[in-house]
C-alpha cells in the first residue's frame, strides 16, 4: 500500500499552481474578490511597491518540505504543458486575459515587475482597440496589457523553478476517486486515487484542478446538424480508402457520429455503384419514359453554372429548405403538444424531435434535388437506367418535386401541340422546364451507367450517404471537368485543385471541431497541408478567430461564419411560433 | 464560446460578439466585486447560470484578434464587422497592413444549409482496379439567409473546422461522473453546486476548481481570474484545515500530558 498522501492534485494547469503556491509562500494573496478589486483599484498607492514585489520575486522555497505528503498528478507529466502545446498548436502570440492574471500567489503586478525585470517588457502587447476612455466609463481603467505567450510561460516556469515544485508532480492520468468510509482502523475518511496505469494512491485530501486535458473532457461539441451527416459521409469515405491502401497520416477521430461502414459487397467500385442506385430521386425513374423522348429534341446543355441552387427556385413548387421544414415540422408540433396538454418543457422537446426529423428528410430530399442538378451538368449521355425502386422516406419531397415539374411540362407542351397561346410567363417557364428536362435526362443516363452493373443496394443512413458520395464520382468519372464546373466557389481560382492535399488528408480529417483539432495541428506540418487550401471556418468566438488567423499565416484562403440557430432559436424566431402558441394555449385553457 | 447551452443564453446571443475579455468588461474591473457580489446574493443555481450566461454572452472574439483577421479581410466585410462592436471596442481600419491578397471572408448574414463531401474526378488510369478514389475530393457547401426562402451560394472547401464551443457536462469526465454515482449532489445544467469552499460535499475533502466551479465561483472560473479566486477560496480551506488539525493535535497532546 502506498504511504498515505495529506493531498493529491489532479492537474498540472495554472489551477493547480495558483493553489500549491499559495500554500507554500510566506504571504499570500488570500484576498477576496471584494478586497483584491479594492486594492487594485487603489494601485499606485495601496499597492505594493514594485521593489517590494522584486524582492518576493527572488525568494525561493522548497515545496518538498513546505508540503509533505504531496501529489500532483498530471496527464503530461509536467507543469503547464497543455497550455504550452495548446499555444503552439494554435498558434498564440498573447494571452486573451490581462497582464494581472496570472499564477504568482504574491500580488497582481507580480507578472508586470518580472518581465521588466528580466527587460522583457516588450513581450507585453497592448490591447489595440479598444477605447480606454470607453472602457474606464465601463469601469475598466486596465490594465491594457496582454502578456505574450512565451512570456506568461516563462514566468510560470520560473514560479515552478523558486517553489521546486517540479518534482511534486507524476505523470499519470486518474481513472477513478473513490471514497473510503472511516473504519475501525481508519478513523478518517480517505480517498482512493485509481490512476490508468493501475497504481493506487491514497489521500486525505483531493483537489480536481484539470482543464479538458489533451481529451477535452468534460465538453459535448456543439455540432450543426449538417455536420453530422458530412461526418458520417466522410467516414465512409475514409473507410473505403482505407481498405485500399493505408492513409499517410494517422487520422484523427471524426468528430461527428460515425457511421458504421457498409459491408463490402466486392470490389469498392461495385458498392459505390449499388449505393449510387439507391441515391436516385424516385420520379426521375417514373416518367424517364417520357423523357426519352425528349432526348432527341436537341436542346443546348444546360449551362454548367448557377443550377446547384437554382434548380428548386424554378417558378415551380420547390421542396421546403431543410430549415423551413423543421420550423414548419417544430412549430407544429409545439402547438400541437401545448393543445394536448404537454408542459412547455415537453412541448419544446417534442417540437424539437419533430423539426430534427423534418430537417433530415426535408435534407434528404433537398440533396436528391441539387445532386440531380449538379451531376446533370456533368454527366455525359450514356444508357438509361432501368426503373428503380421508390425510396419513398428519404427521396420523397425531391422526387415529388420533380414529377410535379414533368408533369408541368408535358402539360405546357401539350398546350403547344393543341395551338394554344401561353403568356410570357408561360413561356418563360416552358423555357426553364425544358433547360432542367435536359439535366433530368441527363443525369438519368449519367446514374444509370452507374448504377448498370450492380445488383442491390445499401440500406439505410449509411448507404444513403455513401450512395450521395458515389453518385459524384461515378458522375465525375465520366467528365474531368466535374469539380470546377459544379462548384460555384470564388476562391477556387486562386487554390490548387484539391487532389494534391487530398492524397495525404484522409477525408475524416477535413471536418474536425476545434477541440481535437490541436492535435491534428501538432501532428501535421500544416505549413505544407493548408497552404492554398480553402478552410471554412463555423463559429463566432476567439476560438473560431484563431483557427482562421492560423489558416491564414499558413496561406490559406479562409471563410469563418457563424454556427446555424439551434431550434430554439429558430422558434423564437418565427412569428407563427409565438401565434401558433397562443393559440394552443388558448385551446389548452 | 465555451458556455453557451442555456436558452437564456441562446435568446440574447448576438451575432458576432467583438469584446476584449470572454466575460463582460463589468467583471474585470472596478464593478467586480459589485458584479460578483450580485452573483453572490442568488440563491438558485439556476439563476446563478442564467447570471454567468449573460457575463459570458456566448463566444465572442477579442478585438485584437479582430484586428489580425482584418489585416486579411475586404474593407467591405470590415465594415459589418464595426456595426457589431460594442461602444469600447475600435478599428483602426486606416493604420490596418493590408494583406496583398484578400484570403479571409468573413460572412455574417448567412449560415451553412448543407455540407457534402464531392469526390474529384479519377485520376488514376481510366478503368484501372483501383477505379474512382473518392478520398480525393472536397467539401461542398451551400450558404443560406436563414430568414429567406431562396438558396444562397455554394462554395468548395478543403477543410471545415467547427469552432462552435460545447457544453459542459459533469458526466463527461469519468473521475467527476464516477465520484458523483458514489456521493451525488445536486448539479444544474451539467454542473455541480458544491459547498461555498469549493468542496464537493459537507465533510468530503474532495476540491473542485475551474469550469466545473463555476456555480460558485462565477463566470470567469476557467479563466485565470477564476484559478486565483478558486485557489484563495481551496487554500483557505485547506490551510483551514491544517491548522485546525494542528490545533486538535496540539489539544490531543495537552490533554495527554
Amino acid at each position: 500500500m502506498s504511504e498515505l498522501l495529506d493531498l493529491l492534485v489532479i492537474g498540472a494547469g495554472p489551477h493547480a499552481l495558483s493553489l500549491l503556491t499559495r500554500l507554500i509562500t510566506d504571504d499570500p494573496d488570500l484576498l477576496t474578490e471584494r478586497e483584491r478589486v479594492h486594492i487594485m483599484h487603489k494601485a499606485g498607492s495601496r499597492a505594493r511597491s514594485h521593489d517590494e514585489v522584486k524582492k518576493e520575486l527572488k525568494k525561493r522555497y522548497r515545496a518538498a518540505e513546505a508540503l509533505p505528503r504531496t501529489l500532483v498528478v498530471d496527464t503530461h507529466g509536467r507543469w503547464m504543458a497543455q497550455w504550452a502545446s495548446d499555444f503552439e498548436a494554435l498558434d498564440i502570440e498573447h494571452t486573451r486575459s490581462n497582464a494581472d492574471l496570472h499564477p504568482c500567489p504574491f500580488d497582481f503586478q507580480s507578472l508586470r515587475v518580472w518581465a521588466a525585470t528580466q527587460r522583457r517588457e516588450d513581450e507585453m502587447y497592448p490591447m489595440r482597440h479598444i477605447d480606454r476612455d470607453a472602457a474606464r466609463k465601463r469601469g475598466y481603467g486596465g490594465p491594457f496589457l496582454l502578456p505574450g505567450t512565451h512570456l506568461f510561460l516563462d514566468f510560470c516556469a520560473e514560479l515552478v523553478e523558486r517553489y521546486e515544485l517540479a518534482p511534486l508532480v507524476t505523470q499519470g492520468t486518474v481513472a477513478e476517486v473513490r471514497l473510503i468510509e472511516p473504519s475501525a482502523e481508519q478513523p478518517e475518511r480517505l480517498f482512493g486515487v485509481h490512476l490508468a496505469d493501475g497504481r493506487l494512491l491514497r489521500a486525505r485530501r483531493v483537489v480536481c484542478a484539470m482543464g479538458p486535458g489533451p481529451a477535452f473532457q468534460g465538453m459535448r461539441k456543439t455540432l450543426p446538424w449538417w455536420a453530422d451527416e458530412l461526418g458520417a459521409e466522410l467516414a465512409a469515405t475514409s473507410d473505403v480508402h482505407a481498405r485500399r491502401r493505408p492513409a499517410a497520416l494517422p487520422s484523427s477521430s471524426p468528430q461527428a457520429p460515425v457511421s458504421p461502414s457498409p459491408p463490402p459487397l466486392g470490389s469498392a467500385a461495385d458498392q459505390l455503384g449499388a449505393a449510387a442506385v439507391d441515391a436516385q430521386p424516385s420520379a426521375v425513374a417514373a416518367t424517364s419514359a417520357s423523357l426519352s423522348d425528349a432526348a432527341s429534341d436537341g436542346l443546348p446543355p444546360a449551362p454548367t453554372s448557377a443550377h446547384v441552387p437554382k434548380t428548386a427556385s424554378d417558378g415551380l413548387p420547390p421542396a421546403p429548405r431543410p430549415q423551413q421544414a423543421m420550423n414548419l415540422a417544430a412549430t407544429e408540433a409545439f402547438a400541437a403538444a401545448v393543445a394536448g396538454g404537454a408542459t412547455k418543457d415537453a412541448a419544446r422537446e417534442s417540437a424539437r424531435a419533430a423539426g430534427r426529423a423534418a430537417y433530415r428528410s426535408a435534407q434528404a430530399a433537398w440533396k436528391h434535388q441539387t445532386r440531380a442538378a449538379a451531376d446533370a451538368t456533368v454527366a455525359t449521355e450514356g444508357g438509361m437506367g432501368e426503373a428503380r425502386d421508390d425510396d419513398a422516406e428519404d427521396g420523397g419531397g425531391g422526387g415529388d418535386t420533380i414529377a410535379q415539374q414533368q408533369a408541368k411540362l408535358a402539360e405546357l407542351r401539350r398546350k403547344v401541340a393543341a395551338g394554344e397561346k401561353l403568356s410570357g410567363k408561360m413561356k418563360r417557364v416552358l423555357k426553364k422546364l425544358e433547360e432542367a428536362e435536359v439535366r433530368w435526362k441527363a443525369y438519368e443516363a449519367a446514374s444509370g451507367a452507374a448504377g448498370g452493373d450492380a445488383e442491390g443496394g445499401e440500406e439505410g443512413d449509411e448507404g444513403e450517404a455513401g450512395g450521395d458520395d458515389a453518385t459524384g464520382s461515378a458522375a465525375s468519372a465520366a467528365t474531368p471537368d466535374h469539380a470546377a464546373d459544379v462548384h460555384l466557389s470564388a476562391s477556387d481560382s486562386v487554390c490548387m485543385p484539391p487532389d494534391a492535399c487530398a492524397r495525404e488528408v484522409p477525408p475524416s480529417a477535413r471536418l474536425q471541431h476545434s477541440s481535437n483539432l490541436t492535435d491534428w495541428l501538432r501532428a501535421s506540418d500544416t505549413h505544407a497541408l493548408l497552404r492554398g487550401r480553402r478552410v471554412l471556418v463555423v463559429g463566432g468566438g476567439q476560438t473560431s478567430a484563431h483557427l482562421a488567423l492560423l489558416a491564414l499565416r499558413r496561406g490559406a484562403t479562409v471563410t469563418l461564419t457563424r454556427p446555424p440557430p439551434r431550434i430554439s432559436e429558430c422558434l423564437r424566431r418565427l412569428p407563427m411560433a409565438s401565434e401558433c402558441l397562443q393559440c394552443a394555449f388558448a385551446v389548452g385553457r | 464560446m465555451c458556455i453557451r447551452c442555456w436558452q437564456v443564453t441562446l435568446a440574447s446571443r448576438r451575432r458576432v460578439q467583438c469584446k476584449p475579455y470572454d466575460i463582460d468588461l463589468e467583471l474585470v474591473g472596478d464593478r467586480r466585486a459589485e458584479v460578483l457580489q450580485r452573483f453572490g446574493r442568488l440563491e438558485a443555481p439556476r439563476e446563478r447560470l442564467k447570471f454567468i450566461a449573460a457575463l459570458r454572452g456566448g463566444g465572442s472574439m477579442s478585438p485584437d484578434m479582430r484586428g489580425y483577421l482584418n489585416e486579411f479581410e475586404a474593407e467591405a466585410a470590415g465594415a459589418i464587422q464595426q456595426a457589431m462592436k460594442p461602444d469600447y471596442v475600435t478599428f483602426d481600419l486606416q493604420q490596418k497592413e493590408r494583406a496583398d491578397d484578400v484570403r479571409f471572408t468573413h460572412l455574417q448574414g448567412v449560415e451553412v444549409s448543407e455540407a457534402h463531401w464531392v469526390p474529384a474526378p479519377a485520376l488514376g488510369p481510366a478503368g484501372s482496379d483501383e477505379g474512382a478514389d473518392t478520398s480525393v475530393g472536397e467539401v461542398q457547401v451551400r450558404f443560406s439567409r436563414p430568414d429567406l426562402a431562396e438558396e444562397g451560394e455554394s462554395a468548395a472547401f478543403d477543410f471545415v473546422w467547427l469552432a462552435t464551443g460545447g457544453n459542459l457536462d459533469l458526466n463527461l469526465v469519468p473521475l467527476l461522473a464516477s465520484f458523483q454515482a458514489q456521493r451525488p449532489i445536486s448539479t444544474v445544467g451539467g454542473l455541480p453546486v458544491l459547498q461555498p469552499d469549493l468542496s464537493w460535499d459537507a465533510g468530503v475533502s474532495l476540491y473542485v476548481m475551474g469550469a466545473f466551479a463555476q456555480l460558485q465561483l462565477g463566470a470567469d472560473a476557467l479563466n485565470l481570474a477564476g484559478a486565483r479566486s478558486g485557489s484563495v477560496l481551496v487554500a483557505r480551506a485547506l490551510l483551514g484545515a491544517a491548522a485546525a488539525a494542528e490545533a486538535t493535535a496540539e489539544a490531543t497532546a495537552e490533554a495527554t500530558v
